[in-house]
C-alpha cells in the first residue's frame, strides 16, 4: 500500500516502476476500449492515400512516414496497436512514405491551433499544479528546481470552464475573420477541440495552396502584426495633434467609425448608389495613398475598421496605447508556427490525446461552439470504476461530475476520471 | 455598384478596335506575335531604307533599357509602328546575346506597362478598354480575376492571388496586415494593382526572349550594324565584356550566400534583405567597396551610384558612419533567405561557414578578424 506523504521519500524506484507498467497497462485498456466503441467517432480525412500518419505508443516510440489506403485500414491500425497519440499530415502528398523531402508536397489544408495555456489564463494559479517528477511533492509555479534538487517538472494544466471560454472566444474571433476578411465559407470552418487545452480551427477549400510564406502572412494578419507601426506611420501626426488637444478625436475618427459602422451596416442590406453620397466623401482622410481612400471607399473593411469599431463601441478616447490594446483584444491569437509549418502532422480527428486521454471532437456547427463543453462532450472513456493513488489533484469535473480535490490518497474512481488524473501523471493505477 | 471583372470580358463590336489601340502600348501581349504574322513582315524587309523609321524606334527602345530609362513613356506611335519596334528591339536584344541587356531591355518595357497600366485605370478608361486590359493582360496573361470598382476606383483581387506575388516584396507596405481585406479580396488601388504585376511582366518578356530564335548571322544588316552598334554601347555604358555575366567563385560561400549570387548571374531581382545580407557578409569576409558593388552590375534594375551608395553606407563610410554586421542565420532564417545544408554545420552566423571549411573566403575572414578585430559582430 502507498503510505501517503512519505510516499515520495519511501517508495523504492521498483515500486514506482510498477505503479507506472500498471498504469499503462490501464491506459492500454480505456483506450482500446474506445477505439472498440467508438470507431465511428475516428474521422477519416479526404484523399486519404494522400496523407501521412503517424503515432506515438505509450513508451513514447513514434511512428511516422505511413500511409493508409482507406479508413479501413486506418481503423484497423487503432484497434491492433492502440496507440498513445495519432497523427494525419494537414498536407497532401505525391508519395506520403517517403523521407520529408521526397514526399512531394501538393497542398495542405489551413489549420490554425488555439493553445489556452498560450492565453495565460488566470485562473491557472488555481486549479494547475506543479509536481517533482522525482520526489513527487507539489513545488511552487515560479520554481524550476525542487526542494530534492530535481529540476524534472511536471506542469499539470487542469483546464475549467472559465480556460475553455477563453479559447472559445479566440475560436470566434478567428471564425469571424476568417469569414469577414477572407471569405470562407462556414460550411468551410471546422472546429475540433484539441483533446487537452486547446483547439484547431481548419479551413477547407480555396486556401489550400497557399504556400508557407503566405500562410506567415495570414496568420501575421490575423495576429494584427505591424498593424499599429502601419497606423502610426499613416496617421502618426494626426494622433499626436488629438492626444495634444489641437484636434478633436470626436470629430475624426470616432465620428467616422460610427459614420462607417452604419454606412457599412446599410450597405449590407442595400447595394445601390446612394452609397455615393456627400457625407461618404466628406470624411475621407485626404492622403494619396490608396488604402485610406480604400477604407473610405469600403465603409472601413479590414484592421482598421474594426478597430475603429471597436474604439467607438467601448467608448475610448483615440491614443497609439488605445489602438495597440484594441489590437491585442481584436486579434485571434493562433500559434504561428503551427500554420505555417506545411509539414506537420495533426492529431486525428475522433482519437484520443494521451495527455488527457480526452478525445478530439468537431464541434457540430460553428454556432454551438457556447453550448460546447468538452469536459463533457469530449469525456468517452467508459465509467467502470478502478482503483488509483492519487498524488495531488485539485477539484475538477467531467462528465457533469465533481472530483477531489485529492492528496496522496487511494480512492475509486471512474476509468474516465482515473485515465485523465494518470494521463495528467498525478495518479496512479493501484492493480494490473 | 458599377463594376467589372476581368470575366466580363469587352464583347462589343469595337473590341478589336481596342485590342489595337491597346495592342500599342502593350504589345507583350500573346497577340503580338500574332499581328506581326498577320502584318506578313519578313526579316529582309528591313534593308528597306522605308522601313529605317521603325528600326530607330526599336534601336531608342533598347538604347533607353541599356541606360536604365522607361523609352518615351509619354508618346505612343501607330500600333504597327509600336508593335513591329518592340519585336525588332527584341530580335536585336536576342541577337546581340548579351544577357545583361535581356534583363535591362524586359525591365525598361515593364516600367514602360506600368506607366500606361496607371495611365489607363487614371484616365477613367471606357469598361471596354478596362475589360481588355483585366481580360488580356491580369486574367489572359497571369490568371488574376480582378474586379474593378468604377466608382471607387478601386480593384479587389483575391487573396490567394495577392499573396502569390505579394510575398515576393519584402516590404512592410506589401504585408497583408496593412491592406484592406473583405470577404475574400484584397482591395487595392491602381498603383499598387499595377506594380503587384509588374515583376510578371518582366518575367514574360524575358520568356518571350527566350523564345526568340534568331542568329545574328541571319539578320539582314541593317539590323546587324544596329545590334554591333548596341553591344558597343552596351560596353561603353557598363564597361562588361559581351558575355557579361559577372561570375563570381561560388565555392566556400555559405548556400544562403550562393543563392543570392545564382539569383544575380541569372538577372533576377533578388529582394533589399538578400541583397543588404550578400553586403554584409561580403563586406564582412574582407571584400572591399568596389568588389561588392561589382556583385550587383547584373540586376536588372542595376544603378551604380545608388548601389555604392548603399554599400559604403553599409560599409559604415556613411550617414551614421555605423558598420552593419552580417545578420546572424536565425535572422537570415525569419527573412526567407536560409538555404541551410549539412555543410552549415550549426553555425549561427553566415560568415563562420568559411572558418569551418577553411575555404578562401574563410581564410580572407580570419585574416580580417586579427587586422580589423571585428570578430565579436559573429559570436
Amino acid at each position: 500500500m502507498i503510505d501517503g506523504k512519505r510516499e515520495g521519500n519511501d517508495k523504492s524506484n521498483s515500486t514506482l516502476a510498477t505503479m507506472r507498467a500498471y498504469s499503462i497497462n490501464l491506459l492500454n485498456q480505456a483506450f482500446k476500449e474506445y477505439y472498440f466503441k467508438h470507431t465511428e467517432m475516428v474521422e477519416a480525412p479526404d484523399a486519404i492515400q494522400e496523407r501521412e500518419f503517424g503515432y506515438s505508443r505509450f513508451d513514447g516510440t513514434m511512428i511516422r512516414h505511413l500511409s493508409m489506403r482507406d479508413r479501413n485500414e486506418l481503423i484497423a491500425l487503432l484497434i491492433m496497436n492502440v496507440p498513445a497519440d495519432v497523427y494525419c499530415s494537414a498536407a497532401y502528398y505525391t508519395s506520403p512514405t517517403r523521407p520529408m523531402e521526397e514526399k512531394g508536397l501538393k497542398a495542405a489544408d489551413l489549420i490554425f491551433d488555439i493553445d489556452v495555456k498560450e492565453l495565460k489564463p488566470r485562473c491557472s494559479s488555481i486549479h494547475d499544479i506543479h509536481l517533482c517528477e522525482e520526489c513527487l511533492k507539489p513545488i511552487d509555479d515560479t520554481s524550476s528546481i525542487c526542494e530534492c534538487g530535481s529540476r524534472r517538472i511536471n506542469h499539470v494544466t487542469m483546464p475549467c470552464d472559465e480556460c475553455i471560454s477563453l479559447g472559445k472566444r479566440e475560436v470566434k474571433k478567428l471564425a469571424e475573420m476568417l469569414e469577414d476578411d477572407f471569405g470562407v465559407d462556414k460550411d468551410n470552418i471546422k472546429v475540433y477541440f484539441s483533446g487537452n487545452y486547446g483547439f484547431h480551427v481548419y479551413v477547407k477549400g480555396r486556401y489550400t495552396m497557399l504556400d508557407s510564406a503566405a500562410r506567415s502572412e495570414v496568420v501575421n494578419y490575423l495576429l494584427g502584426r505591424g498593424v499599429a507601426d502601419a497606423i502610426r506611420k499613416r496617421y502618426g501626426k494626426m494622433l499626436r495633434e488629438v492626444m495634444k488637444g489641437n484636434r478633436s478625436g470626436n470629430g475624426d475618427w470616432k465620428g467616422r467609425g460610427r459614420r462607417r459602422e452604419s454606412r457599412s451596416r446599410r450597405s449590407v442590406n442595400r447595394d445601390d448608389k446612394d452609397e455615393k453620397d456627400d457625407d461618404y466623401h466628406s470624411d475621407v482622410i485626404t492622403t494619396s495613398h490608396g488604402y485610406d481612400e480604400s477604407l473610405a471607399a469600403d465603409g472601413g473593411y479590414g484592421w482598421i475598421g474594426r478597430i475603429v469599431r471597436y474604439l467607438c463601441s467601448n467608448d475610448v478616447s483615440m491614443s497609439m496605447k488605445s489602438i495597440e490594446d484594441a489590437i491585442l483584444a481584436l486579434s485571434a491569437r493562433v500559434d504561428p508556427n503551427v500554420t505555417i509549418d506545411m509539414h506537420r502532422i495533426f492529431r486525428l480527428p475522433g482519437t484520443l490525446n494521451s495527455k488527457s486521454s480526452l478525445a478530439k471532437v468537431p464541434l457540430p456547427r460553428l454556432s454551438d461552439i457556447d453550448s460546447f463543453n468538452p469536459l463533457i462532450d469530449a469525456c468517452l472513456i467508459s465509467d467502470r470504476e478502478v482503483d488509483v493513488y492519487v498524488i495531488d489533484a485539485p477539484r475538477f469535473t467531467l462528465k457533469g461530475n465533481s472530483f477531489g480535490p485529492y492528496t496522496h490518497e487511494e480512492v475509486k474512481l471512474p476509468l474516465y476520471a482515473a485515465s485523465y488524473l494518470i494521463c495528467k501523471g498525478i495518479a496512479y493505477a493501484k492493480r494490473k | 455598384m458599377n463594376s467589372s471583372s476581368s470575366n466580363s470580358g469587352s464583347s462589343s463590336s469595337n473590341s478589336t478596335n481596342i485590342g489595337s489601340k491597346l495592342l500599342a502600348r502593350y504589345p507583350f501581349v500573346e497577340d503580338a506575335g500574332n499581328y506581326l504574322k498577320l502584318l506578313d513582315y519578313r526579316l529582309e524587309e528591313f534593308d528597306d531604307p522605308t522601313m529605317s523609321n521603325v528600326i530607330d524606334r526599336a534601336t531608342a527602345r533598347v538604347v533607353a533599357a541599356m541606360r536604365g530609362v522607361v523609352y518615351d513613356p509619354y508618346n505612343v506611335a501607330s500600333v504597327d509602328e509600336e508593335v513591329v519596334s518592340f519585336i525588332l528591339a527584341c530580335i536585336m536584344v536576342k541577337a546581340s546575346k548579351v544577357k545583361a541587356l535581356y534583363r535591362r531591355f524586359a525591365l525598361s518595357e515593364a516600367r514602360r506597362a506600368e506607366v500606361f497600366l496607371v495611365d489607363d485605370f487614371r484616365m477613367n478608361t471606357s469598361g471596354d478598354e478596362m475589360g481588355y486590359i483585366l481580360n488580356n493582360i491580369f486574367k489572359g496573361l497571369f490568371a488574376i480575376d480582378v474586379i474593378y470598382s468604377h466608382d471607387h476606383s478601386t480593384f479587389m483581387i483575391k487573396v490567394e492571388d495577392y499573396l502569390k506575388y505579394s510575398t515576393n516584396f519584402h516590404d512592410e507596405y506589401w504585408r497583408l496586415s496593412n491592406r484592406i481585406l473583405h470577404k475574400g479580396y484584397v482591395h487595392l488601388n491602381t498603383k499598387d494593382m499595377v506594380r503587384l504585376i509588374r515583376d510578371e511582366i518582366y518575367a514574360l518578356i524575358i520568356r518571350r526572349l527566350e523564345r526568340i530564335n534568331v542568329e545574328y548571322d541571319n539578320l539582314p544588316e541593317a539590323l546587324k550594324k544596329r545590334v554591333n552598334a548596341l553591344k558597343s554601347m552596351m560596353l561603353e555604358i557598363d564597361g562588361l565584356s559581351s558575355n557579361n555575366n559577372v561570375y563570381v567563385e561560388r565555392r566556400g560561400y555559405p548556400p544562403c550566400i550562393v543563392n543570392i549570387l545564382k539569383a544575380l548571374e541569372q538577372g533576377n531581382n533578388p529582394s533589399h534583405t538578400a541583397r543588404v545580407l550578400l553586403a554584409t557578409y561580403m563586406l564582412g569576409i574582407g571584400k572591399s567597396v568596389e568588389e561588392v558593388c561589382e556583385l550587383f552590375k547584373n540586376a536588372p534594375d542595376y544603378n551604380e551610384r545608388v548601389t555604392r551608395y548603399q554599400v559604403e553606407h553599409l560599409a559604415g563610410l556613411r550617414g551614421n558612419r555605423v558598420r552593419y554586421s552580417c545578420p546572424s542565420c536565425s535572422k537570415v532564417e525569419s527573412q526567407g533567405l536560409c538555404f541551410k545544408s549539412d555543410e552549415c554545420n550549426g553555425i549561427i552566423n553566415p560568415l563562420q561557414f568559411g572558418r569551418r571549411h577553411g575555404s578562401s573566403a574563410g581564410r580572407n575572414r580570419m585574416d580580417m578578424d586579427v587586422d580589423e578585430g571585428v570578430g565579436s559582430e559573429v559570436r
